[in-house]
């Protein structure tokens, strides 16, 4: 596609790839790899029902990351002319000379030789109409969600989000790719302070025609008015129903987050359950865990940051681990395949999948309510988890935007957020149940969003150990 | 990069704006990281500008890389941001703030950007050797130098323009020790790398070479210490563990853009309302508090925010009593004060916003050995490894990766990875001593988060080894 009919652009793909032929052909290096990822992002943000924050910023990085008789040296800017380029060079040979070999070198021919099976490399990954979607189109957005709130008798806040992304990478084994990206994502908080509620959902997608903001805050309004002036009941461990922003704040952090289970990195750092444990059964049966940018849904990328096609990767399989994601360097220092998952360079994650799908079960979210006698339906975990053992996928933190009592069957009501620690495959071996409708959630920590594709499942135990007690009325 | 800063500001005065405030930013990195025996040089550099403007009260922002060529594009796009947005129920006041000219740069007595990397590298490797020839039972060694620096020129139209330099000086190293099944992780100083503001006599100063063998015999030592029991028992804790404590349960819910409610679409809003401001006793009487932007060598350290505010020390807690939030020029019309210098942007392509600088314990009169000498029965907690809040940043959890249990007074034994879990205001209120300034120590993290677009900013954090009644102890991992 040309860069004409991509206007709002930051750079276009012309500019990108001349800057990527400079580089390459400017380099004294052994093996030569240039990636640029430009952005241009809008983002309104509102709180108490009024737009606060309105900015837009226009970005793009360079990469330059060079083999010299087996040193690896990654230098980084922002300016794409070509004298900046030659200055990235010739300080990667200054640097190169200071460092020792490096115990694994990517190769660089692999994503030339590797290309994947048809239809992948041609995704449709950009949408002009989200592109070119302004402050006007936003602050639209933000009065649909806002006036839902306001006719539900809540206050609100969130944000939407609209970005033009562009990545390119090209390297001295002759690779050349690059994949314009446009994405709008929408965060809808519904608050009640005096009643210690709220409520919270997102959506995250290419096309903006398919974003209904209206139900988006009915939803996150709903959840709130649902969690007024919840009750105090103690921790213990006990019967959850996780709804998807849940099990997905848990596969966030399983992720990349906090324990990096189905990276590379942590399996060379020998801290990681999967890895010490592939080919055994690390779940329930039921729980089947695959990376698939090609799913409905998803913003899909078609290849990662070292050019390498995307494929399917199982990770957990009828409840047995399956997969580890691998860049070039890590599947050089494992022997393995690359899978299409390496993330910027010098990033401090490692690879890690980016498109989580978490395949969907048999049950209604009814069904897994009406058959708890004694649970809890848990909305949401907060973003902010404690990692504290990759080895055993152990980690604590704490539910918010909504807890709920499940009793004989039905929700009895809102009680106050409880804290949690558990193991988290031990967790996903008392599955109970399934649901087949799934959520998209998203995290936006890595330049490029990662999803996961989230049923509600029902656990036969979590392991709740505390309560949130305080309350205003304790304060003098 | 004053010229480039001072024609946005005039370019939006004439497109419209009330108030404009440009920044122009050069923001250098080198880091040094070191695995099992090799060693990698990253070096990453990004330079552009922002420009932040007021239109009939309403902000707008837009920021573009240095090399575009049309910055009166980029000041448009601000002000018509500015323009696009509906009529906000508040509209955007900014306290007064008199005008300044002034320069700061981070005092460095040897500038790590000056040095030969191989000095830097040859140090890195020194540390991996030692804890590689320590132990047949390592099997990981990871080392990291990392310098930053941030030149950047502001210009407001109110006339003030301020250019500043900070230099950060970062260090860490960790190793893993493997034996019968059980694998450790033992980090010094702490699990992030330690930054400070100045040049690499800090990292002699940290002395990471000498601290290297140690820490593998203190790993090795972990792998057969038993998990910490769950208990509810009096803990003291080390400075890394009272700062990381202090930074998510006292840092956060102080700034005020998120008690306003700013922050409730991300990591969330704050429980400390206005109302608490002066009455609430959130802490023991013992417990004094600052967020200290001024303290020497501290990573949070610079000479003025990023709206042109100087630099100060803000007692938040005075005798256990929250005393002062940390604000914006925006956030102190709320209070009809003045800002005190806290509004930060971690780049050019950010906003300025309320962040947290070097905030410390106030040192009490005791001492780390007095407080375990009157302990009867009780945790000494070492070195941060983790932790999470909630919404509220009321309810907590943090790990240490060591802890010594202390009977009549005296240590008798070690556990490994203890946790201690509460709720703020209850484990500040049961504060029960506080050592002297001789082992104050604040310990620096490069990134904070948050905001949207996510902003990730140093922040120190520390004071003295402190004790707490009554927590909640476990073992995260058992």
């Amino acid at each position: 596609m040309s860069t004409d009919t991509r206007p709002d652009m930051p750079l276009g793909e012309d500019q990108a790839l001349e800057a990527i032929e400079f580089g390459l052909r400017a380099s004294p290096a052994d093996a030569t790899e240039v990636l640029i990822v430009a952005e241009s992002t809008d983002l309104t943000r509102f709180a108490n029902l009024a737009i606060h924050q309105n900015v837009t910023e226009t970005h793009h990085q360079i990469y330059v990351r060079t083999v010299w008789n087996g040193r690896l040296v990654i230098v980084k800017g922002n300016d794409l002319s070509e004298e900046a380029v030659k200055q990235a060079l010739l300080r990667s040979e200054e640097l190169a000379a200071t460092v020792s070999p490096s115990a694994a070198l990517p190769d660089f021919a692999y994503p030339v030789n590797f290309v994947a099976e048809d239809g992948r490399q041609d995704v449709v990954t950009y949408n002009p109409a989200t592109a070119s979607c302004g402050a006007e189109g936003r602050a639209r957005i933000v009065d649909r969600a806002c006036n839902v709130f306001r006719s539900c008798g809540v206050n609100g806040a969130g944000n939407v989000r609209v970005r033009r992304l562009e990545m390119a990478v090209g390297n001295s084994a002759g690779l050349r790719r690059y994949a314009p990206f446009s994405i709008v994502a929408l965060v809808a908080v519904a608050l009640d302070a005096a009643n210690n509620a709220s409520g919270y959902n997102s959506w995250i997608g290419r096309d903006i025609e398919a974003l209904d903001a209206e139900d988006q805050a009915r939803q996150a309004a709903v959840k709130c008015l649902m969690g007024r002036r919840p009750r105090l009941i103690e921790a213990r461990p006990m019967t959850a129903i996780l709804e998807p922003p849940a099990v997905a704040q848990l596969f966030f952090h399983l992720n990349f987050r906090s324990l990096g289970v189905w990276g590379a990195q942590s399996a060379g750092n020998r801290d990681n359950i999967v890895f010490d444990n592939l080919g055994r059964r690390i779940t329930a049966d039921t729980i089947t865990v695959y990376d698939e940018m090609m799913t409905d849904g998803l913003p899909p990328m078609p290849f990662d940051y070292e050019g390498v096609d995307k494929q399917r990767l199982d990770l957990i399989v009828n409840g047995v681990a399956k997969g580890i994601a691998h860049d070039l360097t890590s599947a050089a220092s494992f022997g393995r395949a690359p899978t299409g998952h390496a993330q910027m360079p010098a990033n401090e994650f490692g690879p890690s999948p980016q498109h989580l799908v978490i395949e969907s079960g048999q049950s209604s979210v009814s069904d897994l309510i009406e058959s708890t006698e004694y649970g809890v339906l848990v909305s949401r975990f907060h973003g902010f988890v404690s990692p504290l053992s990759g080895k055993e996928g152990h980690m604590a933190g704490t539910t918010r935007d909504g807890l709920f009592l499940v009793e004989n069957g039905r929700i009895s009501g809102p009680i106050r957020n409880f804290r949690w620690m558990d193991r988290m495959f031990s967790a996903f071996q008392t599955v109970e149940g399934i649901s087949k409708e799934r959520k998209v959630q998203f995290t936006d920590e890595l330049w490029f969003p990662t999803c996961v594709v989230a049923p509600t499942i029902k656990l036969g135990r979590f392991n709740f150990i505390d309560v949130q007690r305080w309350t205003e009325e304790r304060s003098p | 990069m004053i010229n480039l800063a001072r024609d946005l500001v005039s370019m939006a005065l004439s497109m419209g704006a009330q108030y404009a405030e440009g920044r122009v930013v050069d923001q250098s990195q080198q880091a040094i990281n070191g695995t099992d025996g090799a060693t990698g040089v990253s070096e990453f550099t990004t330079c552009g500008f922002g420009i932040r403007v007021l239109v009939d009260g309403q902000w707008g922002f837009a920021s573009d890389n240095l090399s575009q060529q049309q910055p009166s594009a980029t000041v448009g796009k601000a002000i018509s941001l500015a323009r696009a947005m509906p009529r906000r129920t508040r509209t955007v006041r900014l306290a007064e703030q008199p005008p300044v000219q002034a320069i700061h740069e981070t005092p460095c007595e040897q500038d790590p950007f000056q040095m030969p990397v191989a000095e830097k590298v040859e140090m890195v490797h020194a540390i991996m050797q030692a804890m590689a020839g320590a132990s047949d039972k390592v099997t990981k060694t990871q080392a990291k130098l990392d310098f930053r620096r941030e030149t950047s020129q502001l210009v407001t139209s109110e006339g003030t323009e301020i250019g500043q330099t900070i230099t950060l000086t970062g260090a860490g190293l960790a190793v893993t020790v493997s034996d019968r099944g059980q694998v450790f992780r033992r980090t010094y100083p702490y699990s992030h790398t330690d930054f400070g503001t100045g040049g690499f006599e800090l990292i002699l100063a940290l002395k990471p070479v000498e601290a290297a063998a140690t820490m593998v015999h203190e790993a090795i030592e972990l792998l057969d210490a038993p998990p910490c029991s769950d208990a509810v028992s009096t803990v003291i804790l080390d400075p890394t563990l009272v700062g990381m404590v202090l930074h998510e349960t006292m840092g956060h819910p102080i700034e005020m853009d998120r008690a306003l409610g700013d922050e409730s679409d991300n990591f969330g809003p704050s429980f400390l309302q206005v109302h608490h401001l002066g009455e609430f006793q959130y802490a023991s009487e013992l417990v004094n508090m600052v967020a200290d932007a001024t303290r020497p060598k501290a990573v949070a350290t610079y000479g003025y925010d990023h709206e042109g505010v100087k630099a100060q020390s803000i007692p938040i807690i005075k005798g256990g009593v929250f005393s002062n939030y940390l604000m914006s020029r925006e956030c102190a019309t709320e209070l009809e004060q003045p800002s005190n210098g806290t509004a930060r942007a971690s780049s050019w392509n950010r906003i300025p916003m309320v962040r947290i600088t070097n905030l410390s314990l106030v040192p009490g009169d005791s001492t780390r050995e007095q407080l375990i000498s009157e302990t009867d029965d009780g945790l000494y907690i070492e070195t941060f490894k983790g932790g999470d809040i909630d919404d509220k940043r009321l309810t907590f959890s943090f790990m240490g990766e060591r802890g010594w249990q202390i009977r009549g007074g005296k240590i008798v034994g070690m556990v490994k990875n203890p946790v201690i879990y509460g709720e703020a205001p209850t484990f500040w209120r049961n504060c029960s001593g506080i050592a002297g300034p001789d082992e104050d120590r604040v310990v620096g993290i490069s990134s904070c988060g948050k905001g949207l677009p996510w902003q990730f900013i140093p922040t120190g954090q520390g004071g003295p080894p402190a004790r707490f009644e009554q927590v909640k102890v476990g073992g995260g991992i058992g």
